[in-house]
């Protein structure tokens, strides 16, 4: 080594320190932020209130980790709610890193590092021999059922009837089968569909609470006085754990690949780690974001991949808990120190997040006298049911009213007030675009919002609200599928029920805008109708080649004989020339030989299908719609700084149609056009399943706000988010009682059950309502709901004081203006991705990376940047030898 | 020339003492005058506190200090000659240097304590009639053997990596010469001409291969262009060439590191000082370096302020030179906390002596930095230099003369100040700890480090 290679070692060892990093990214951490990123070993509880900056201090806490601890990224577990949030996390340690490197010149690598929602953490640790699995044996592989998969799934005949049968049910009277499913949970309905949903609800929560259904059985008997208490038949609940055995016998019977739905995922994850001696000496360190939010499977996860170090550092606020529809018990953070002392025999540090730089100070007291409307205490004295000794403080201390009501007052009244209101906040520029506005309900389902909805649109102001409603009914789906229906022709659709009649009605509607669509655009027209020729003339070269298969008594699965078979086909009656050009292809016929050669030849059937096959896809023919004047306006708006909403349904829209080509068709052949199989498989299945699902409302959509419209959205959805103004659009919420899966899932848990089954629920509506009011940056507006048939819940009724401030007495100069914040998180642009894509053509980069479209090649774009990548490692390779051979020939000459 | 062991007469000068056309001459000459007391005063009010903005020391100083020595082969060979030069440059980690200032006094060798590290640059140069690996002429060389000690693996801070030697820091530098003699490719420079055959320019690229001249054939080398060759001598010593190339490395080497850390770790640049031996300028045959430097480092600073990072922090101190003669002649005058940015008309009134102002501005040719005098608190005087805040001395829109004189363009200007103040040495009159380190590490004095050079030297030719 060199002196000055020496010197610069020490140089880049001691030249950077965490303070001049977080100068750097002019980051003032407060005194417990402090505490919290530098405390690097032992268990950890970080208690963090709203806008309590605790992404950065995860973001910090990692990145000392990393660099000053020298803790390898390989080494570092970290678990976040949302994909989203993972991303975000990893592109600012990236950026921050890279800051690093200029530092110290240390590279660092995140490509080993774990992080991401605790699923898909799991599914890499399932497939992670290399660490997981001793033997490191290539395991059977899995595929990875979303909510959507494992409908499908459930509801596919084959599965259904296989599940049904072993639950001793019979298959053939389905309608009596799915009633005696439903009365388990509601109300005993005939409908396959809602008996497949139910099972769906009560399986996932079966995996979460890690019940083994045998186990379980056999447990029955024990506790009769339970299910008694909770009115529940024991028979019923043994053909619903007979039916999760079944289920999950069909998932490793599905085909060559196993399958696996989110919950039990997390199951097969846990059992490779208890089977794993290493397991937790795997990571040095375990960190969770949202740890409020985790359900039972995951807290074992968790502290068994902590047991070896200790080092186990959770982060979370029970009072935005919101998910226990998935499984979420909120009592793992509200009783983290207990469960560290039992799980690792330690007691965490508990370092509070308190100050809130989101809210105004109003705002802030306000929440927090919201939440102390109820008694939380445990009603033996043991404690609480929610963390007590909180402290938020708001960072911000200016004393204006910042919560506003509405004039107590009938729906129509009050959204007109509130409507008049945000459009004057717009006018008077308080803020910067109508986008800053949210409307948060508990439902988007509520007649509330189409009040809301048409008294905004009556003052000029457009709604984005994809999931008000169905997402199939928003304009821009409707004239997609329309002409999509055009193109494909209407299915036959037999059957009854308020779901076909609405869904008849649905394409009805569709039928009627294509047309429209059609007659304003003579281009179009034609458009379609050269695709409808297409199709056509794909389906009659089909039959034209079936009837010399039938002619000539060939076997279809036979393989394909050029010297016999070409010919007779490529002069079949009625072929298309193109039909025939491609069976006398030279290149069809190199192909066939090869293969042939190798062994493995085409069949006839195969030959036929390609030959009549189509050379677009479904997402080929959404980006040719695009190019007519009626969607291309959309893109010049929005390209415009003009409305976005259109755009954004278009970017959805191009989801759903990848969904249906990695599911059901990827390549429009023409046997299917027969008997109109793709009409049926598009519409009367696939489009008709969404339909019916809806859109969940309790998804945490990463949906996104588009500017020049006024975004709705459910509180669950605004889970993470911040705006400056933010209206609660409703302040009831029913207690209705815990749902028919609680009530069946509480006697066969075999840990502490938590809150009480009866005091569930409302709990759960106070904690969704805060995170409602603890969205509001700098003003907070209620909508006041009174009158005959008008309900608001308890809390709010006892706040909403005869003084409290309302929008009429509302000195609009006391709100400060709209800060555009900078990103909290530091956001890595990449060269090829973002840079060359925006050199190339601005607009493909406004629709790909800034509003997410699914590109209509994705798997060719995949293969060409995998080729690309080997080129490039290859010329690094060679770049690489080919220096270390100069240096070798240098010391040889010298 | 005396003869060999003759001694000089100890009474010879009285004689042109006495000299009347001596006495005549004398009289007849432009030279420096102690300037009067009111002029002294005139000259004080000049001097302003200096900026008061929060200083952000850095993390670690660099000082680089060179020496240089000619040694004789052997006692009956005078004329043959062998030099040698020394270039160190000590590390100082401020956060322990602080740590050690108890009171008012820091005792240097204390402080060389914790010197984490010295790097120390050795060159040998064929001085007078001595010709190196089959080259036909001093003159050849000791081209060829500069080249090799710019290339060697110690200028390295990668040993298996020549990019990163300092000959190709001389790449990066010679590159970005301005006109038709920069490249802009960072690999390739070239040689205003061949030293063979004259003709030019000549284009080498950064490749182990010898290269040739593409008009000759004869051998060509990228330390080339720094035009030493041009003073060579075959017979004579070499002294000059030594004296030139050491003076060129105590800056060169510093931008050496400079050039390393931009591309490994930029950003620690933010937290360095580089200390340099007098002024920041280059003088002689390599004075169009000062043009690189000046480039490169605000190519350096734009780098930093993406980052919202100071710009980089050099400063030049001088412990010897017209200036500090001046200074030491009007320091009484002058309160203590005082600051002045030497402007052309003050260089040629009270410095140089009537010397015709030199085209766009003083040292428009050769300096790269703005020479600065300051008073401590404590009273003590310095004078140094900070880098001009410019790439080039003739940016349009810009009077550089009247502009390079101003504080407000020198954002290091408080750190430099809080520097000197932090690491003023009671050692030397004018001295500052790192350089006063660099200079005890490399300082070859004639006894016994000459000596031992010399006999280093027969021994190694077994003369």
């Amino acid at each position: 080594m060199t002196d000055f290679q020496h010197q610069f070692q020490i140089i880049t060892r001691r030249v950077l320190t965490l303070e001049r990093l977080w100068a750097l990214a002019r980051f003032q951490p407060n005194d417990a932020q402090r505490e919290a990123i530098l405390q690097a070993d032992g268990p950890l509880y970080l208690t963090a209130g709203p806008g309590s900056g605790k992404t950065r201090v995860l973001l910090w806490r990692t990145l000392n980790l990393i660099v000053f601890h020298e803790v390898p990224p390989a080494e570092i577990f970290l678990s976040t709610f949302t994909e989203k949030a993972a991303h975000q996390l990893k592109e600012g340690l990236r950026a921050l890193l890279g800051l690093v490197t200029n530092y110290n010149g240390v590279p660092y690598d995140l490509a080993g590092m774990y992080i991401g929602t605790v699923h898909s953490l799991c599914q890499r640790m399932l497939t992670d021999r290399r660490r997981f699995f001793p033997d490191r044996h290539r395991h059977q592989p899995t595929a990875l059922l979303d909510e959507l998969g494992q409908y499908f799934h459930l509801y596919r005949a084959r599965n259904w009837d296989a599940i049904i049968r072993q639950a001793d049910l019979d298959p053939d009277d389905p309608l009596i089968t799915a009633a005696a499913i439903n009365s388990i949970f509601d109300n005993g309905s005939q409908s396959k569909h809602r008996a497949v949903v139910n099972c769906m609800a009560a399986f996932n929560r079966f995996s979460e609470e890690l019940i083994e259904p045998t186990q379980a059985i056999n447990q029955l008997p024990n506790k009769i006085a339970d299910l008694d208490g909770l009115s529940l038949d024991p028979a019923e609940i043994e053909l619903l754990l007979k039916l999760y055995a079944a289920y999950q016998n069909s998932l490793r019977q599905d085909g060559a690949v196993r399958l696996t739905d989110f919950a039990l995922l997390q199951k097969e994850a846990f059992q490779v780690l208890i089977q794993f001696p290493g397991a937790g000496q795997v990571f040095k360190h375990v960190i969770v974001d949202e740890y409020q939010d985790t359900n039972t499977i995951q807290e074992r996860i968790f502290f068994k991949l902590a047991e070896g170090t200790g080092n186990i550092c959770v982060v979370g606020d029970d009072d935005q808990a919101l998910y226990r529809f998935r499984g979420a018990t909120v009592e793992n953070f509200v009783e983290f120190p207990a469960r560290c002392q039992n799980y690792l025999g330690k007691t965490p540090r508990r370092v509070p997040l308190d100050i809130n730089y989101r809210s105004r100070k109003t705002i802030v007291k306000f929440y927090t006298a919201f939440m102390q409307q109820i008694d939380w205490r445990r009603p033996d004295g043991s404690g609480a049911y929610r963390v007590l000794d909180k402290n938020i403080q708001a960072h911000r201390d200016d004393l204006h009213p910042a919560v506003l009501a509405s004039a107590p007052g009938r729906p129509e009244d009050v959204c007109a007030e509130i409507a008049r209101f945000v459009r004057r906040l717009i006018d008077e520029g308080k803020v910067e675009n109508p986008n800053q506005i949210a409307f948060l309900y508990p439902s988007l389902k509520s007649v509330q919002v189409g009040r809301m909805k048409e008294a905004l649109e009556a003052v000029g102001l457009q709604v984005y609200a994809p999931r008000a409603g169905r997402f199939l009914e928003v304009d821009e789906a409707m004239d997609v599928f329309g002409l999509f229906l055009h193109i494909f022709g209407r299915p036959g659709f037999r059957g009854m029920g308020r779901d076909i009649e609405d869904f008849r009605n649905w394409l009805n509607a569709i039928e009627a805008r294509g047309e429209t669509l059609m007659q304003d655009d003579p281009q179009l027209r034609l458009f379609v109708t050269d695709k409808q020729a297409e199709l056509n003339r794909a389906l009659q070269d089909y039959q034209a080649l079936q009837k010399v298969v039938t002619r000539h008594r060939w076997d279809l699965s036979a393989a394909y004989d050029i010297p016999t078979m070409k010919r007779p086909l490529s002069e079949a009656p009625g072929l298309s020339e193109t039909g025939r050009r491609l069976i006398t292809s030279r290149y069809l016929d190199r192909v066939v030989e090869r293969r042939a050669q190798q062994g493995s030849p085409l069949s006839l059937s195969y030959i036929i299908r390609r030959a009549t096959s189509l050379d677009w896809n479904v997402l080929d023919l959404f980006y040719r719609l695009m190019g007519f004047a009626h969607f291309k306006q959309m893109f010049d708006q929005a390209e415009r700084n003009g409305d976005e909403g259109p755009v954004a349904n278009l970017g959805l829209i191009t989801q759903y149609l990848q969904r249906f080509m990695d599911e059901r068709v990827p390549i429009i052949t023409a046997n299917l056009l027969e008997e109109d199989k793709f009409q049926k498989i598009l519409f009367g299945s696939f489009l008709f399943a969404l339909f019916r699902l809806g859109e969940t409302e309790l998804e945490n959509a990463e949906d996104p706000f588009p500017k020049g419209r006024i975004p709705f959205l459910t509180i669950h959805q605004s889970k993470g988010l911040e705006f400056p103004v933010v209206v609660l659009g409703n302040l009831a919420k029913r207690d209705r009682g815990p749902t028919s899966v609680e009530k069946i899932v509480r006697p066969l848990l075999e840990r502490d059950p938590g809150e009480p089954l009866e005091r569930m629920t409302e709990f759960d509506i106070m904690r969704m309502f805060y995170v409602a009011l603890s969205r509001a940056k700098n003003l907070l507006i209620l909508a006041h709901f009174q009158g005959r048939g008008q309900f608001i819940n308890r809390p709010f009724k006892d706040l909403l004081v005869p003084d409290f401030p309302r929008l009429r007495d509302f000195d609009m100069d006391t709100l400060p203006p709209t800060q555009v914040k900078d990103e909290d998180l530091p956001r890595v642009y990449s060269f090829t991705a973002d840079f060359l894509l925006y050199k190339k053509c601005p607009r493909q980069y406004m629709i790909f990376r800034k509003y997410g479209f699914v590109p209509s090649r994705a798997q060719t774009m995949f293969f060409g940047s995998l080729v690309h990548r080997t080129l490039e490692d290859l010329h690094h390779e060679l770049i690489r030898r080919r220096n270390a051979q100069q240096t070798r020939g240098d010391d040889d000459a010298r | 020339m005396p003869y060999p062991g003759e001694l000089a007469s100890k009474t010879a000068h009285a004689e042109i003492i006495r000299n009347p056309d001596v006495t005549a001459f004398l009289q007849e000459c432009d030279y420096l005058t102690p300037p009067s007391d009111e002029e002294c005063q005139a000259v004080a009010a000049r001097f302003a506190p200096p900026p008061t903005a929060e200083a952000r020391m850095p993390t670690f100083v660099i000082a680089v200090d060179g020496s240089n020595h000619e040694s004789s082969i052997d006692d009956r060979l005078p004329s043959t000659k062998i030099g040698y030069i020394k270039i160190g440059a000590v590390l100082i980690d401020l956060k322990q240097y602080g740590s050690l200032k108890v009171g008012k006094y820091v005792d240097p060798f204390r402080v060389a304590e914790l010197q984490n590290q010295t790097s120390a640059l050795a060159f040998s140069i064929p001085s007078a009639n001595i010709r190196w690996g089959n080259q036909p002429t001093v003159r050849e060389s000791l081209r060829a053997w500069i080249d090799r000690q710019f290339y060697g693996p110690r200028t390295r801070f990668n040993d298996a990596d020549p990019s990163t030697s300092l000959r190709s820091t001389l790449f990066h530098l010679a590159s970005r010469r301005p006109g038709d003699l920069g490249t802009g490719d960072p690999y390739r420079l070239k040689i205003h001409k061949c030293p063979q055959c004259g003709n030019g320019p000549v284009e080498i690229e950064d490749v182990p291969e010898q290269q040739r001249c593409p008009f000759c054939g004869a051998e060509v080398y990228p330390t080339d262009c720094l035009r030493l060759w041009e003073e060579a001598q075959e017979y004579q010593s070499n002294q000059v060439v030594i004296s030139r190339l050491m003076l060129i490395l105590e800056h060169l080497v510093p931008f050496h590191y400079i050039r390393y850390l931009f591309n490994a770790a930029p950003l620690a640049l933010s937290e360095m000082a580089f200390f340099v031996d007098g002024p920041l300028a280059i003088f002689g045959t390599a004075a169009w370096l000062h043009r690189s430097f000046m480039i490169f480092l605000q190519e350096v600073n734009r780098k930093l302020a993406k980052h919202n990072c100071p710009p980089l922090l050099m400063i030049g101190l001088q412990k010897t030179g017209q200036i500090v003669d001046h200074v030491n002649l009007i320091e009484r005058f002058v309160p203590n906390n005082q600051l002045f940015a030497i402007d052309d008309e003050y260089r040629y009134k009270y410095i140089l002596a009537g010397r015709e102002p030199s085209r766009g501005g003083f040292g428009f040719e050769t300096y790269y930095g703005q020479d600065l005098i300051y008073k401590t608190p404590t009273g003590r005087t310095f004078v140094f230099a900070l880098p001009y805040p410019y790439a080039s001395k003739d940016e349009p829109g810009v009077d550089f003369v009247a502009e390079k004189v101003k504080f407000a363009h020198y954002p290091q200007l408080p750190t430099a100040i809080a520097l000197i103040n932090l690491l003023e040495s009671d050692l030397y009159k004018n001295a500052v700890v790192p350089i006063a380190l660099a200079h005890r590490y490399t300082a070859i004095s004639l006894e016994p480090g000459g000596k031992v050079l010399d006999l280093l030297t027969r021994k190694a030719l077994n003369a």
